[in-house]
């Protein structure tokens, strides 16, 4: 098993007995920085989000998919993260199985089930009958920027493999025909039944090595000496003003008497002066915090809205962009948290009001932990392992039927 | 309202400031002859970090991207100077 990613995951990709080859750039310092709030904020405009990707990542992605190319040179089956693009065009040249995989939803997986999180331009989609047709339209509309995002760089990686030009069309019956594999639970959200049969809903992916950071001995006592402290982090979702939203934070914590955690992650949420209620560290490990907080303010990726469920904790979810509307919104339906509240527009009110609603109302907690401990009996790996095995099989025996 | 050419070169340096904060980078220290890959240690992230909070700064597409990038890589050896006159003559900055 090879694993090829940015170089700065070497360390963790040998850690998981994995080998590691290298591909150029940084996800970390990219979504850490301007580029991560730039790209966000063009993501619901199309023709935006389209320039900015060719100018400034497209000269980027033909070293990349060069890289990539060296990297499968000797694989029997490519996994590749579907925003990319790069399986597709890769396991046709090499003739070998090839699955895409993602922890959400992606751009084109249309359904009339829920309305595209990425591209949902009312934001409160209609109830009713027309509701279906609502969201299957959001996923139209909203999926062409996403055959448009380098299309150039396709093109001309194609021509470099030998393979001939492919309209979006061509491209999107190959992608669609694929083996998906999305490790999310079906707790959480449950496979469409517009979705065709190639897509998995396996469960969650929770890695055997832990690479995460363990409490200091501060956070212990900080934790210790108290009441259970609100966790507020957003990840690696940044804001333009960090320090504002920052101290946003912090407001809202005091303003409703609580102790909080805030964990600045990637997004330097670090207040400039901290009370004796508040503990300020860059990252630790969710399911050692999770389960000893009160309540967990995050952004709503489908990692961090997993582990609170996990740890039996009630969430307010505050999505920034990208899939995290979905996870916020099906997070509020279960009962789990309630209702999202837009990074956009957030206030010291609000989010004191959610933050005191999910931690005095029991039942939010209560469901979380229902929830999380159907979610401890999936075992998401396992599901996709039997799934590319099982595909290999197939495949070497189709390979053997033609050979005879 | 035009820039001058002074103006343009501050906004260059408040942006480095700002994008190595953690480099003990000072204002004294930037000047014309720095080159982005071995003065100031530049990836292909700092680099798009760049060109994006400059054309923030200075307002509109500016096409930084034809002067910082080529091959896949940005232009190590692209020196502040260079990088002042481009965006001078883009914003005809006198």
């Amino acid at each position: 098993m090879v694993f090829a990613t940015h170089r700065p995951y070497c360390a963790r990709v040998n850690r998981a007995g994995l080998d590691f080859r290298g591909l150029s750039g940084d996800a970390e310092r990219f979504f850490a920085g301007i580029a991560g709030i730039a790209l966000r904020e063009r993501w619901r405009r199309p023709q935006a989000l389209a320039q900015f990707c060719d100018r400034f990542l497209g000269p980027f992605m033909d070293r990349l998919f060069v890289e990539a190319e060296a990297a499968c040179a000797d694989a029997d089956a490519v996994l590749y993260w579907p925003l990319l693009r790069l399986g597709p065009p890769l396991a046709e040249k090499l003739g070998i199985p090839c699955f895409a995989v993602a922890h959400y939803p992606l751009p084109y997986q249309r359904t009339r089930a829920f309305p595209n999180p990425y591209f949902d331009p009312l934001r409160r989609p209609p109830l009713g009958p027309i509701s279906g047709v609502y969201n299957l339209l959001t996923w139209v509309l909203g999926e062409g920027v996403y055959w448009r995002i380098f299309r150039r760089q396709l093109h001309s990686w194609r021509r470099h493999l030998g393979l001939r030009p492919l309209c979006v069309g061509g491209e999107r019956r190959q992608t669609l025909a694929l083996p998906h594999l999305l490790g999310f639970s079906p707790e959480l959200l449950s496979k469409p039944r517009d979705w065709p049969a190639s897509v998995d809903v396996t469960g969650p992916w929770r890695s055997q090595v832990s690479d995460a950071i363990a409490p200091s001995t501060e956070l212990c006592d900080f934790v210790a000496r108290g009441p259970a402290p609100v966790t507020i982090g957003f990840g690696s979702m940044i804001d333009r003003k960090p320090e504002d939203l920052a101290k946003l934070a912090s407001r809202a914590l005091e303003r409703c008497g609580r102790r909080g955690v805030l964990l600045s992650g990637w997004g330097g949420l670090a207040p400039r002066s901290l009370s004796s209620d508040l503990f300020q560290t860059a990252a630790v490990d969710h399911d050692w915090l999770f389960p000893r907080s009160a309540a967990v303010v995050h952004h709503g990726g489908s990692g961090t809205t997993m582990a609170a469920l996990r740890a039996g904790v009630a969430s307010v979810i505050v999505p920034f962009g990208f899939d995290q509307p979905l996870w916020a919104h099906r997070m509020a339906s279960l009962g789990a948290a309630p209702p999202a509240l837009p990074a956009r527009g957030l206030t010291v009110e609000r989010l004191c009001a959610a933050i005191d609603r999910a931690v005095g109302d029991a039942s939010f907690g209560q469901r979380a932990a229902e929830l999380g401990a159907r979610l401890e009996r999936e075992d998401g790996i396992e599901r996709a392992v039997a799934l590319v095995e099982g595909a290999q099989r197939e495949e070497s025996a189709h390979a053997a039927r033609r050979a005879s | 309202m035009k820039r001058s050419r002074d103006d343009v070169w501050a906004v260059i340096v408040d942006v480095l400031l700002e994008l190595r904060p953690e480099e003990g980078l000072v204002r004294d220290e930037i000047h014309h002859e720095l080159c982005l890959g071995e003065g100031l240690d530049f990836s292909s992230v700092d680099a798009i970090h760049l060109m994006i909070t400059l054309e923030d700064r200075l307002g509109g597409r500016l096409g930084l991207e034809r002067l910082v990038l080529r091959d896949g890589e940005y232009v190590g050896d692209l020196a502040l100077g260079r990088l002042h006159d481009f965006l001078c003559q883009q914003l005809g900055a006198r």
